[in-house]
């Protein structure tokens, strides 16, 4: 697919991105290609995010992306479930603080509830709501991880409908 | 924890794509072509998330390893850093060949997507330093 300048940003329908929608969500989607090139942003690059008040970041980060006319997104998996704290780079620290173990099992709970599947399918719905892709997720799986934990985890990218994550 | 992930990769049919990192003399990372192509070598499911700012400041020629292994590359990160384990720094000034791969990508037709990180801070908001760097990328691919 060829675009020109002019056309970069511009909103029209494309065919892959549409089919890969819930069925309940589908939105005109922003294609970012150009000169057949599909262009796209990890969401951590629009950090720090402004803080609004009553709105929820992740509606923040969606309509700086629809500003800035990008379609495609690796999404930071931090936009799910509570945080885990004093991590490196996603992975557990080489001394476990008593901060961390807690909001480790605070995380592995909530990623085995069914409350994170419906968190998911939200953040899901969301973006197509916008017309924008989750090409990936960004997700780092800490050493401590267990197999029911993981396949909870590969459970939730499915129903994100992507087909591939980005890992450390 | 790669071995880990190939049942789940096998039984769910979502590849793990691997971020290349620059600490080329550390063993448990991912950041030579070496290192990636034992990683590969663990299942058919694994692939690369080639970031060519992190693999040009290891001194690795991404050009290269994009067009020979661009059969298990899902996508490139891309920044701009300088070689020898250098800064991240405004893009147009340092070694990563953003030109060459988003060109290579553009003229071979590989279906890679080019997904930007942000890493060099600037003096914007982030919402324009992102801006900026996409328009940087829809230059190179349109002249």
């Amino acid at each position: 697919m060829t675009q020109s300048r002019r056309e970069f940003g511009k909103l029209f329908v494309s065919g892959l991105s549409f089919a890969a929608l819930s069925n309940h969500a589908r939105a005109a989607a922003i294609d970012s290609t150009v000169r057949g090139v599909r262009l796209g942003i990890t969401t951590g690059s629009l950090n720090p995010l402004p803080e609004v008040p009553g709105r929820d970041k992740l509606d923040v980060l969606i309509e700086q992306c629809t500003q800035l006319g990008v379609g495609t997104v690796e999404l930071a998996s931090g936009f799910f479930g509570p945080p885990v704290l004093g991590t490196i780079g996603g992975k557990a620290p080489k001394v476990l603080t008593p901060e961390y173990l807690r909001s480790r099992v605070a995380q592995r709970e909530w990623r085995l509830s069914p409350a994170s599947f419906d968190e998911v399918r939200k953040v899901r719905d969301k973006f197509a709501s916008a017309g924008i892709n989750i090409f990936s997720i960004s997700n780092t799986f800490a050493d401590d991880v267990t197999d029911a934990e993981m396949d909870a985890m590969f459970r939730q990218m499915q129903a994100l409908n992507i087909k591939l994550f980005q890992t450390n | 924890m790669g071995p880990r992930l190939v049942p789940f990769a096998e039984k769910y049919k979502i590849f793990p794509s691997f971020h290349t990192h620059a600490e080329v003399d550390d063993p448990n990372e991912i950041a030579t072509p070496e290192s990636l192509a034992k990683l590969l070598a663990l299942s058919k499911d694994f692939r690369v998330c080639l970031d060519i700012g992190h693999f040009t400041a290891g001194n690795n020629d991404a050009v290269a390893y994009l067009r020979d292994h661009r059969d298990r590359i899902t996508h490139i990160h891309v920044k701009d850093r300088k070689k020898n384990q250098g800064p991240n720094v405004e893009w147009g000034t340092g070694d990563t060949p953003i030109r060459g791969c988003l060109t290579l990508i553009r003229d071979a037709h590989y279906p890679i997507p080019c997904i930007m990180e942000r890493e060099f801070k600037g003096t914007q908001t982030a919402l324009e330093e992102t801006r900026k760097d996409l328009e940087y990328m829809r230059r190179i691919l349109t002249s």
